[in-house]
């Protein structure tokens, strides 16, 4: 028996997970669209089981799981294995560790999978193929629990009617009892799984753990069983027969229209990463799409006539085929094509699948006659096509089972970008070591040049010779070579400007202001680590108080150093731009100071706009052109700085002007 | 679905065709079992080799999760030498740091940083002492 305008619950469902998932931003509380699944699914089993009930005095366990597997497993296998083509279409970070993610998909531990993996820092960058199968890696370990749970209480049933003979063998009574003790259940396990995610999520950051997990999301599922006692399918109660009398037409329509509306409303509303979500959030969704299922039960009593449209009924019965072939589909098309434009091919494709999933494959694999229109192929008629449907369709599987297979194989453990960032911190963290050495080297030959300075300038006796003493003490207290400090930008290249400049040591850090590069150049010229030629590449995020800092970093600077001040590049940036303010200001700096060199990024990369070619505009990492651009630009002004005097000790660095 | 209910009553004609199915149920929920238990396995954990960076970083020892943890030597632009623990993937613990300049650096790592004091080793002598990874002042 199928009830009516039921499908309009499902179809909301669906349409706001899809929603939630093709623009995350404009609707941010989409996600609610699987509570709503979950509330209908606990509905509609637990109403079934009561019929069963009734119509038998028994709940048969195995029977039930066979349905639930042929509704729910060849779906998935085909939606796991058709996905597979398509990620050829994009990087192999996409199937990165790709076996373990079908296996958790086919083995219903999605949830439980992603709670263990899906707290990494990449995902949010390259998300997984099948995390949407948690939502039925929950529904499966719900139909698991409540299945036996049902199963028990209608055997302990049938054990006491035996026992009790003539009092307790009143099927009506049977039935009462039966449904008293599976609501009674419900409530317990919807209540505790609600507590359970109440409490759980209270201290937490991150809520992935009790969104995923089995025990806390189940509570939707019993919310909807507890409802299904009550309202049902066929058996219903005498109290909701009294209701359907009492509930106007117009009133069950509303209701209906209400409930969804206040669904769509808080899918503008709620937020995954919000406790409040948590606490209530699914709560009230679950309890809303609870009232919107009761109101189309009811309607659909009182619209004996009326028959649901074809195209509600088509998609409600793909739903859940569309939910399985969108998400994978949709993450290979967002790489490749806009939002609008994936989301579109996304629903297309997915209704091409699904409809073939539920019309062809799951009648097929489950023993059923499959339909083509309304003609029912039959075996002696349509002989020719059914086998050849058949042998079609095993090759297909067979292909695709073959390239998923290979695809598994040949995936990698982990995403290029994780790999990336781990090969990199090994890399700083070598860096690192290598610096403290250096320093303590710098430090210990400085010791020793200045001990050999001080015994000079104590033998020296004219005032000449002091004054050379004293000038050499002064260069020997200074290793040879570049020290750059930068920020993000230098940052972004310094594995290959290392490389490319001579004798260098680089100290980048990114959001690096004038005044923090200051410390920096201050703590180097304290360990003696700072060589004679600065370079001072910062400048992207400038402060208020450029001229200011900078001019600190020019007079606190030792004598016996160059400085090279590198002008800052912001793409964004306009004239009133402090880093652009600055740039102007460094370009009349050597006019000033004669140890002073301009590198002119600022003008180099505005003449070489194709560095900055899908970045940015500010930070060219990874582009090499960019990388040899930076280089060239401080090398060069590094050999006009060989031509400049340091800075001397005296106040006659001013030029006279 | 009720038909599949119903298999069990069906005609004997067609009762082989059932048992059949009855295998391949039997079979993928076997495969389900197996596949649910082998996604939520951990991960290989042991003494193993592994190389990154188109072998520039080649890595002889514990793994766990595939990142190197616990006692193990890494390799680096093969020349240099880190001997020590690690834990995700980077330095943490004690460990020793050979370069080929001649030089070793012996402290304590956390997440990749100098933590804590270690000793900077040259020609078998101890040239300074240094403590977070800056010298401290003798």
């Amino acid at each position: 028996m199928r009830i009516k305008w039921f499908s309009f619950v499902r179809i909301l469902g669906l349409i706001l997970v899809l929603t939630y998932h093709f623009f995350k931003i404009q609707l941010p509380g989409g996600f609610i669209g699987v509570d709503i699944f979950f509330t209908f699914s606990g509905y509609l089993i637990t109403a079934l089981m009561v019929d069963e009930f009734t119509r038998s005095q028994n709940f048969k366990l195995v029977a039930f799981y066979r349905r639930r597997f042929y509704r729910i497993f060849p779906p998935l296998a085909l939606a796991v294995l058709i996905s597979m083509p398509f990620t050829f279409l994009v990087s192999p970070d996409f199937v990165a560790n790709i076996g373990k993610q079908i296996a958790a998909a086919l083995g219903f531990t999605t949830n439980f999978f992603e709670i263990a993996t899906g707290g990494n820092y990449e995902t949010q960058f390259i998300p997984h193929l099948f995390v949407h199968t948690w939502s039925l890696a929950v529904e499966m370990h719900y139909y698991l629990f409540w299945g036996l749970m049902a199963f028990l209480l209608a055997a302990l049933i049938r054990h006491h009617t035996k026992k009790q003979g003539l009092y307790g063998s009143d099927p009506t009574q049977n039935i009462v009892v039966f449904k008293s003790w599976l609501f009674i259940f419900a409530l317990i396990f919807a209540l505790t799984s609600l507590a359970s995610m109440i409490f759980l999520a209270q201290p937490l950051k991150e809520f992935s753990p009790v969104y995923f997990s089995s025990l806390t999301h189940s509570f939707p599922f019993f919310i909807g069983s507890g409802l299904g006692v009550l309202a049902g399918i066929k058996n219903t109660s005498t109290r909701f027969r009294h209701l359907v009398a009492h509930f106007p037409r117009w009133l069950a329509i509303t209701t209906m229209m209400m409930s969804a509306i206040v669904l769509i409303a808080l899918s503008f509303v709620f937020k995954f990463d919000a406790l409040s979500t948590y606490r209530y959030g699914f709560l009230i969704a679950s309890l809303l799409a609870g009232m919107m299922i009761i109101a189309a039960r009811i309607l659909h009593e009182k619209t004996p006539n009326t028959n649901e449209p074809k195209v509600v009924t088509f998609l409600a019965d793909t739903s859940y085929s569309v939910y399985l072939f969108h998400w994978p589909l949709f993450v290979v098309f967002s790489h490749l094509f806009s939002a609008v434009e994936a989301a579109a091919l996304t629903v297309v494709l997915s209704l091409i699948f699904s409809a073939l999933s539920y019309y062809v494959l799951e009648p097929w694999i489950a023993g059923k006659p499959v339909r083509l229109g309304r003609h029912e192929l039959q075996h002696t008629r349509h002989h020719w096509l059914l086998v050849t449907g058949q042998l079609a369709f095993t090759l297909v599987i067979a292909a695709l089972v073959g390239i998923t297979g290979y695809t598994v194989q040949a995936a990698p453990q982990q995403t290029g970008l994780e790999t990336n960032l781990w090969v990199n911190g090994i890399y700083q963290d070598v860096t690192q070591i290598q610096t403290a050495h250096d320093q303590v080297s710098s430090e210990l030959q400085t010791k020793k040049a200045l001990a050999k300075a001080d015994q000079a300038k104590k033998s020296a006796t004219t005032a000449s010779e002091k004054a050379a003493a004293e000038q050499k003490a002064t260069a020997a207290s200074i290793p040879d070579g570049v020290s750059i400090i930068g920020d993000s930008v230098t940052l972004g290249t310094s594995r290959y400007l290392s490389a490319h400049v001579s004798d260098n040591a680089i100290d980048a850090e990114g959001n690096r202001t004038m005044n923090l590069a200051y410390n920096v150049m201050m703590q180097q010229q304290q360990n003696h680590t700072l060589r004679r030629d600065v370079v001072i590449a910062i400048g992207t995020n400038a402060l208020n108080d450029w001229q200011l800092q900078t001019q600190r970093v020019i007079d606190s600077l030792n004598p016996g150093h160059r400085l090279i001040f590198m002008t800052p590049h912001d793409g964004h940036a306009t004239p009133s731009y402090n880093s652009e303010k600055l740039a102007v200001f460094e370009r009349t700096l050597p006019d000033k100071y004669d140890f002073i060199t301009i590198a002119d990024w600022n003008r180099l990369a505005k003449q070489h706009p194709e560095v900055f070619k899908g970045t940015d505009g500010t930070h060219f990492g990874g582009v090499r052109q960019g990388d040899i651009l930076f280089a060239q630009c401080i090398n060069d002004a590094l050999a006009q700085a060989k031509k400049q005097p340091v800075k001397r000790a005296t106040n006659t660095t001013m030029k006279d002007k | 679905m009720a038909s599949v209910t119903r298999s069990l009553k069906m005609k004997p004609a067609v009762a082989r065709h059932w048992q059949t199915r009855h295998f391949f149920e039997g079979i993928a929920v076997l495969l389900i079992i197996v596949l649910a238990t082998f996604s939520l396995w951990p991960s290989y954990v042991g003494h193993s080799t592994k190389s990154l960076d188109g072998g520039k970083l080649d890595y002889r020892g514990r793994i766990a999760a595939e990142k190197f943890d616990g006692q193990g030597s890494l390799r680096i632009n093969n020349q240099d030498r880190y001997t020590g623990q690690f834990v995700d993937g980077r330095f943490s613990g004690t460990g020793t740091f050979v370069s080929h300049q001649g030089w070793q650096y012996r402290g304590e790592f956390k997440a990749g940083k100098m933590v804590g004091t270690g000793k900077m080793i040259e020609n078998h002598q101890i040239i300074a002492t240094l403590k977070n990874g800056e010298l401290i002042e003798k």
